[in-house]
């Protein structure tokens, strides 16, 4: 194929009114976030490979973009943004946690291409640095809701589970660390069905399969924990403790309608420790955010800290929100190019952009239907014609 | 809208028993057809809509949220490698993966001369793939879409991974199978984002398929 003017598979061009909204979502985003105390960070595209593999487990592809620099050391395109800010926090930010910090980022990852999700793509993030326990995990799910009902997202869930509920299955389970990292790879893939046949098959019996099955498939209610937690094994029990502090929590900031508890719900990332959460929306068959607890990604990069966060998929959020107007429309200035009307233009054009409004001041002469033509274009709001008198 | 699933059936050997075992827990999938050129059904009463794909596409399907559900089987669903929620082993569509060989291949005890550079011609590369590594053996994948059992003939290959149920097929082309390399049969499978936002509906359906699949096993 001609590569002149194509780009890489994975990779798209953002058109002016599609920029626009881009641009428009991640600033009330970020906006939004920024009342909640959070400040912006950016980090570079390039990592060296090895600060973004730290936790990432070595078996299996990692889906990096990778670039050899030119003193031989290798780089990665970052695939998230939580690996980065670990490191700079752990070497670089000043002050005492807790830190609140925001960006808004490309991301690339080397995958299939998904529904609104390309391999290069942006995310909307947040992560609470320095703080333990349920409140700072309820405050991260609190502002993650907040910020998509500040965008007008009206339908969607968040389905909130615990990494330690994997972990307790996996402790309370007699076996070789071979047939429990079958048992990982099977809850990890939401293979269910597998994982009754394999319980069948190592004699686990039929009450206990039926309770580790049913914990991660039956549907929860928040009343129904304490209940459940009897005849749990501890690392479970505690798992679940810390879900009932963080709905509780929540319920002062009026988010719980919102909340599903679901203990199915894992995220794939190494790093993450405690609490995990995912959000949905109709229509779109993929998760439009999701996040969690990380409490030892930190001491990897040098400061032992705990820390909560999540990110949102800005295209996934474009896709699932209403059809968006543009907000900024500009007006089309025009005369008939004679020298005063320049200066008329020029002065008219300077008025309404100290104004707020988006001109675009045509000098050169213009008839009436290529003025109207132009504007059509650009769908733009006003023709004012700049008679000179 | 909102709450009617959407569920995929498999074109083919796996129709029938779909749309049996869907029946037994309660929808309205009699007289559904799969060579009709209706793709479409629906269950008005049951607020459920059906789409009739090849089994190959179904994990696409719905790991993309235009099925909510699927019922398809787990060899389609390990080569197509979504990311999807596996819910029940429906018990039927039973089948193995196999290597296999012709059987003048074989030496004079029975056994196949296994060599470095062997070529395995297959439907199913991922399962092949992974199959050669534990063995420790590096071969060339041969990716066929059908008729894999002609490819020893020909030369196209040495050995073959291949599905199978009865066997019957391996025998008429003078196949012997050297190993299992693993089961399949058919499975429910789920789109992660429906399985939260319609989370009623399908907890529904999964307990009245289970309970469909408790009287299957009772009467055999």
């Amino acid at each position: 194929m001609e590569k002149n003017c194509a780009i890489p598979a994975g990779m798209r061009d953002w058109l002016p009114d599609e920029a626009c909204l881009r641009r428009e979502l991640i600033n009330e985003l970020l906006d939004g976030i920024a009342l909640w105390g959070y400040e912006e960070i950016m980090t570079p595209v390039l990592e060296y490979y090895q600060v973004l593999t730290k936790v990432e487990d070595e078996s299996g592809p990692d889906h990096l973009y990778k670039l050899i620099d030119r003193d031989g050391s290798i780089l990665a395109l970052r695939p998230e943004m939580t690996t980065p800010i670990a490191r700079l926090a752990g070497g670089k930010l000043q002050g005492k946690p807790p830190w609140r910090l925001m960006y808004g980022a490309q991301v690339f990852r080397y995958e299939n291409i998904q529904a609104g999700r390309q391999r290069e793509f942006n995310q909307v993030g947040v992560e609470l640095i320095g703080q333990k326990g349920p409140e700072a995990d309820c405050e991260i799910l609190a502002l993650a809701i907040e910020a998509l009902q500040g965008i007008g997202l009206a339908n969607f869930t968040v389905s909130l589970g615990h990494m330690g509920v994997l972990r307790g299955l996996l402790e309370s389970l007699p076996w070789q660390d071979q047939d429990l990292d079958k048992v990982r790879n099977l809850v990890l893939e939401k293979d269910f069905a597998g994982l009754l046949q394999f319980f069948e098959k190592a004699g686990l019996e039929s009450k206990r399969r039926e309770q580790l099955l049913g914990l991660l498939t039956q549907p929860l209610q928040a009343a129904e924990i304490t209940q459940l937690m009897s005849g749990l094994p501890a690392c479970l029990r505690t798992a679940l403790a810390e879900l009932q502090e963080v709905m509780n929590l929540l319920d002062n900031y009026g988010c719980s309608p919102y909340i599903q508890l679901d203990l199915s719900t894992l995220r794939s990332q190494a790093y993450y420790t405690g609490m995990v959460f995912e959000i949905y929306t109709s229509g779109i068959g993929y998760p439009i955010g999701g996040g969690g607890r990380y409490d030892k990604l930190l001491r990897h990069f040098g400061r032992d800290l705990p820390a909560t966060g999540f990110a949102l998929g800005v295209e996934r959020l474009l896709l699932s929100l209403p059809k968006r107007e543009k907000q900024r429309k500009s007006v089309v200035l025009f005369g008939d190019g004679s020298g005063a009307s320049k200066s008329r233009i020029v002065e008219e054009a300077a008025a309404l952009r100290q104004s707020g409004r988006a001109v675009i001041a045509e000098l050169r002469g213009l008839a009436n239907d290529e003025a109207a033509e132009l504007t059509r274009a650009k769908n733009a709001d006003i023709i004012r014609i700049a008679e000179v008198r | 809208m909102r709450n009617q699933l959407t569920i995929a059936l498999p074109k083919g050997k796996l129709f029938q028993p779909s749309i049996a075992i869907l029946a037994q827990a309660g929808l309205h999938t009699q007289g559904f057809s799969d060579s009709a050129r209706t793709l479409v059904f629906e269950d008005k009463a049951c607020n459920t809509k059906f789409i009739i794909c090849r089994p190959t596409d179904i994990p696409t399907y719905v790991e993309h949220g235009a099925a909510d559900l699927g019922i398809v089987g787990k060899d389609s669903i390990i080569e197509a490698g979504k990311n999807l929620y596996e819910l029940l082993d429906l018990r039927f569509g039973f089948c193995r993966f196999v290597v296999a060989a012709p059987a003048k291949a074989l030496d004079g005890e029975g056994k196949f001369p296994w060599k470095q550079g062997l070529r395995i011609a297959t439907k199913f590369p991922a399962i092949a793939g992974e199959y050669l590594q534990k063995k420790g053996i590096q071969g060339e994948i041969i990716k066929l879409h059908g008729n894999v059992e002609l490819a020893p003939r020909v030369n196209l290959s040495e050995v073959i991974v291949d599905i199978v149920s009865t066997g019957k097929t391996l025998k008429e082309n003078d196949l012997v199978p050297l190993e299992e390399i693993g089961q399949a049969s058919a499975r429910l499978i789920v789109n992660r984002a429906s399985y939260r936002l319609k989370a009623a509906a399908i907890n529904n359906l999964v307990t009245n398929l289970k309970k469909a699949l408790l009287e299957g096993g009772d009467q055999k």
